[in-house]
């Protein structure tokens, strides 16, 4: 499956080029992801999944395949299956870097393939979780790069985007509360976490992320979840 | 014996196994246990196509209660292949069938290994212990792809994906003209591609195997269709000596076909359980269900009609792709072949040629299911024959009838060189439009068109007939196929005068035990209370052919009414004696054996009386030996040949694409009936599961071969509540191939019912521009063909029938 997506980061092309090239700058941003082993140009890793019920261990390994300095392009392979023997993963990333005066535009072409579980039951969301997880990446590498920022902004730069984020989603308190409800999920905060860079590395949870994605097929199951879960949050707020 | 004077066959009987079935008190094979009793888990390969590279079990056998881990190479010497016993060429190209993978996976699902512990979780958590690793191999899943020169091979071995290529020609086997010059020489060429997509045989009871190892026989418990096949075949694949192996199939819980099978984990768990002597037991879970057990249909059918300006058709080439899965299963092959006798229906083509390739993807093995063969035949014929209709201005049933048999031409022999034996097409079309108020609903159709309402009327057909009662030995030997088709019976004769009967067809939830028992209690005028039926088991039922393709009444049942004619005639010849009577002045009536002209009050012998003398056998006739038990075994002469119109009125929603059927009339005609109890059951439920083809049900991969219908959720089996009530009547045209005058009825509903809702939804939105619509008619599909005229909306199978996690592969996102 081809998946497309773009993003930008608030800091100039060279920075941008050189975080990229560094999976242990690059691997906390991933949500979900750890870092285990770098040499040269192949990395190890684990990427910890939930998928409603099910829970993901995927361990791999990946390697750049070529990194074109002129074109600005990197082209990763990572391949890896799930501990539990639940499936297996493996995709090849492009990610092609374009100026864009003071802030930098990343493409990134993704050719990925499933099996198992996940692709029995995820298949459907992980368009549109794909293109989240990179948002969350590329406000995380964000505050990683924006040089003169101390800390504590940085910290402030992904807890923004976060907050605005659960805004646009407040729009259906109902639904969300739902969703949450559904997928078993930590509230929506908490790839904020992941964000954070915290030691402790949070699953990736696909079913907070796909949003409407899932509601889409799951409303009609929703509904009520959501409306017990909506009378119950009125009521705690009028004590 | 009043209980006799009224016939017990067309009786409504109440089905006398359903007690202990709806009340749970009977135990299905997973109810099952033995001392001692360890329970084997399955890791199945997420992987469509790749090499395994290695196994590591070490973590898994630490594992608590965990017996034994055995992959491929731990039983490769022993576990032989997996048997097809239907090959259907000289050159068909067959793969090596192992039950468990040794070095390659071919589909999704398959074995790669197995965990043996005291409880069936300590089993199932010790398969996350086990670490595979993978090698890639391409995914092989389009049929035409695969067959293209230089395609990925599922099995590089075979050198091709082609398993094989048979050939029917009416020209060639002197049954009928040449097609091709038909064709030329047509006024009117009707080409048209149509998709059977993959089912899913969802019965109701998951599959189930407990083995014993600890007797003198090996003896296994298996919810499957086909005990005695089984037997037979674990003894001719593993080796082991034929007596050494005893197989019972307990009350079963559906099949469809779908238990017409040996399978991987029967001889697993087989080999399992004789490796450790111990006993041990396999249930599937409902997934694994979905994910493994062989799957049906999926043809991909490129047809050509010929005909003449006023409607008569004048040729029909059927070029067929069959999808066989990664393996050759028990009849995989052999199932499209199964059709190709079929397509010509109840039309008089003078040209006919089929053509069927059989071809390798990287799936689930397909198999029979439900019809196997015949409803994709017959759903092509009926589409076709609607798209004649239209193309020649006609009404599409008086298209048929001009085609059709006339009741005053049978015994007739078709272009195929069937002989059907008899037929009413006339009578049953006739009863059908009337109970469905034909032209009323014409008349709205018209009226809604003209208004233009949103919601458009759509009238289906179809007028099906089908081959049954599997099947003639000689006809199997004729296509090659590895087994016979007779059936076997018997009747024991209790000194107090109970009957036993002992049939060789293994019912699993058609209720055998209630036709049987009325069969015998006319034969041999003993009340229905007082027959006991036994099946299933090869210790009490040794000698069978089983239960698949509408055989058990048209074929078991012969078996058993031969039996009892053999004990009427052993038994005269001892009531002659007590009667001091010569046994030519003997008659039998109402199971009582009177000296003929004394009169039904005149004092006889009853056949309960003769069976005690028998048992006593103080006093029997010089050289008669003291036994009334008989058996038989019966071999058919020829198929059997329901039909029946099928009348379909579905309304659609031209804005939202949805379909509702809003009436849905059937008039079978299936011969003398044993019990119009039985017969409705049959009708219904074959109706359900041929409209789920038409509306709902599709097994959905995706481009990894993984299948994305993998549950109840995503594979949409309809319920009661998805479908219409059904009118259902019958006409009654005898068999003259059996002595009952019965045909089959298991399989009619399903073959018949398909087309007649697809016919419905085209011609519903026809005006629209829609000439066809791929199955299953999802509102998604069908609206898209009403928006774009786009012949295949939907395409090939990228999209099930919704549900949870199978709407549309990209998650909507473009």
């Amino acid at each position: 499956m081809k998946l497309e997506h773009s993003f930008t980061v608030p800091a100039d092309l060279d920075t941008v080029w050189q975080a990229v090239l560094d999976p242990e700058r690059v691997a906390p941003c991933m949500p979900g992801a750890t870092l285990t082993e770098v040499e040269g140009d192949t990395f190890k890793g684990s990427v910890k999944v939930k998928l409603g019920p099910i829970s993901l261990l995927y361990k791999g390994s990946g390697e750049f395949l070529t990194k074109d300095e002129s074109s600005r392009t990197v082209v990763m392979k990572a391949s890896g299956k799930d501990a539990r023997g639940n499936g297996t993963a493996s995709a090849t990333v492009t990610v092609k870097l374009t100026a864009d005066g003071a802030a930098t535009n990343g493409e990134v072409e993704t050719d990925l393939s499933i099996t198992g579980k996940p692709a029995q039951f995820g298949r459907g969301l992980i368009a549109e979780v794909g293109g989240k997880i990179l948002d969350t990446f590329a406000t995380c590498l964000a505050s990683k790069l924006a040089p003169e920022t101390t800390p504590a902004q940085a910290a402030e730069v992904p807890k923004l985007s976060v907050v605005e984020k659960e805004r646009s989603e407040a729009a259906e308190t109902g639904k969300e509360a739902g969703e949450a409800a559904a997928a078993h999920a930590p509230p929506p905060s908490k790839p904020k976490l992941t964000v954070a860079g915290e030691p402790e590395t949070e699953p990736i949870d696909l079913l907070s992320y796909a949003g409407p994605s899932v509601l889409k097929r799951a409303a009609p199951l929703l509904a009520l979840v959501a409306a017990v879960l909506a009378f119950i949050t009125l009521r705690r707020r009028h004590r | 014996m009043t209980s006799t004077i009224e016939p017990e066959v067309g009786k409504a009987r109440l089905r006398k196994e359903d007690a202990r079935l709806i009340t749970g008190r009977t135990r299905w094979t997973d109810n099952l246990t033995l001392p001692g009793l360890q329970h084997m888990a399955v890791l199945r390969s997420p992987m469509a196509h790749a090499r395994i590279t290695n196994i590591d079990t070490s973590a898994a056998r630490e594992m608590p209660g965990v017996l034994a881990v055995f992959t491929g190479a731990d039983l490769a010497g022993e576990q032989g292949s997996l048997p097809c016993a239907w090959p259907i060429t000289e050159d068909m190209k067959a793969p090596d069938a192992p039950s468990i993978a040794v070095d390659t996976v071919n589909f999704a699902g398959e074995v790669v290994a197995v965990v043996v512990a005291r409880t069936a979780y300590e089993a199932a958590d010790a398969l996350e212990g086990i670490d595979v690793d993978y090698d890639d191999l391409p995914v092989v899943l389009d049929m035409e792809a695969a067959l293209v020169e230089g395609a990925d091979l599922v099995h590089a071995d075979l050198g091709t994906n082609k398993s094989a290529t048979w050939i029917f020609d009416s020209g060639e086997a002197g049954t009928g003209s040449d097609v091709e010059q038909a064709i030329s020489e047509a006024e009117v060429v009707i080409e048209r591609t149509y998709r059977q997509q993959r089912l899913i045989p969802a019965f109701m009871e998951p599959r189930a195997i407990m083995v014993d190892p600890t007797g003198e026989q090996l003896t296994m418990w298996s919810a499957t269709q086909i005990p005695h096949i089984l037997r037979f075949l674990l003894a001719a694949q593993l080796g082991v000596p034929e007596h050494k192996i005893r197989v019972i199939a307990p009350d079963v819980g559906g099949g469809f076909g779908g238990k017409l099978q040996v399978t991987p984990e029967e001889f697993l768990t087989f080999l399992v359980a004789r490796r450790l002597g111990k006993p041990v037991k396999y249930t599937e879970t409902r997934s694994e269900s979905l994910q493994s057990g062989h799957h049906g249909r999926d043809q991909i059918q490129k047809l050509t009609l010929s005909a003449r300006r006023d409607g008569t058709v004048t040729g029909l080439k059927v070029e067929l792709l069959a999808d066989m899965g990664a393996y050759l299963r028990l009849v995989t092959p052999g199932v499209p072949i199964l059709g190709a006798f079929m397509f010509n229906a109840i039309y008089k083509f003078p040209a006919y040629r089929f053509v069927c390739t059989n071809v390798f993807t990287n799936k689930v093995p397909t198999d029979a299911y439900r019809g196997a063969g015949r409803p994709e035949a017959t759903y092509a014929i009926e589409r076709l024959m609607d798209e004649l209709a239209v193309e020649v201005g006609m009404d599409p049933m008086v298209v048929r009838e001009k085609n059709w048999i006339k009741h005053e031409e049978f015994p007739f022999t078709t272009v195929c060189g069937l002989t059907y034996d008899s037929g009413n097409y006339e009578a049953a079309t006739a009863k059908a439009m009337d109970l469905f108020g034909y032209d009323g609903l014409r008349a709205e159709q018209r009226e809604r068109r003209e208004r233009g309402d949103t919601v458009q009327l759509g009238i289906g057909i179809s007028t099906f007939t089908e081959m049954c009662g599997l099947a003639p030995s000689r006809v199997l030997g004729s296509l090659s196929y590895g087994a016979g088709g007779w059936e076997h019976a018997a009747i024991r004769m209790l000194p107090t005068g109970k009957v036993e009967v002992v049939t060789g067809s293994s019912a699993h939830g058609q209720g055998h035990e209630t036709a049987w028992s009325q069969i015998v209690a006319d034969q041999l005028g003993v009340p229905f209370e007082d027959i006991e039926v036994l099946h299933g088991d090869t210790q009490s039922s040794h000698k069978g052919m089983d239960t698949y393709g509408s055989r058990s009444l048209t074929v078991g049942a012969m078996a058993v009414i031969a039996a009892t004619d053999k004990v009427k005639a052993k038994a005269a010849k001892i009531a002659a004696h007590m009667m001091e009577a010569s046994e030519d002045d003997v008659e039998f009536t109402s199971g009582t054996f009177r000296v003929r002209g004394t009169g039904a009050e005149a004092a006889g012998v009853s056949i309960q009386d003769v069976a005690l003398a028998v048992f006593a056998a103080h006093d029997l006739p010089d050289g008669v030996e003291p036994n009334l038990d008989s058996e038989a075994t019966y071999d058919p002469e020829n198929f059997s040949f329901p039909h029946g119109t099928h009348l379909c009125a579905a309304e659609v929603d031209t804005e939202t694409g949805q379909v509702r059927l809003r009436s849905y009339v059937c008039v079978d005609d299936i011969g003398k009936v044993v019990n119009p109890l039985i017969v409705e059951g049959q009708v219904h439920g074959g109706l359900a599961q041929g409209i789920a083809q038409a509306l709902f049900e599709e097994a959905v991969h995706d481009e990894s071969g993984t299948l994305t219908t993998g549950t109840l959720a995503d594979y949409l089996v309809p319920s009661a509540a998805d479908l219409p009530s059904f009118t259902t009547d019958r006409t009654e045209t005898p068999a003259t191939s059996n002595v009952l005058g019965v045909k089959g009825v298991g399989e009619a509903g399903t073959i018949a019912s398909t087309p007649a809702v697809v016919n419905a939804i085209v011609d519903a939105v026809r005006h629209l521009g829609v000439s066809d619509i791929q199955m299953p008619c999802t509102p998604m599909r069908v609206w898209q063909a009403i928006q774009t005229g786009q012949t295949d909306a939907g395409g090939l199978g990228d999209e099930a029938g919704g549900g949870l996690g199978s709407i549309d592969p990209s998650g909507g996102a473009q």
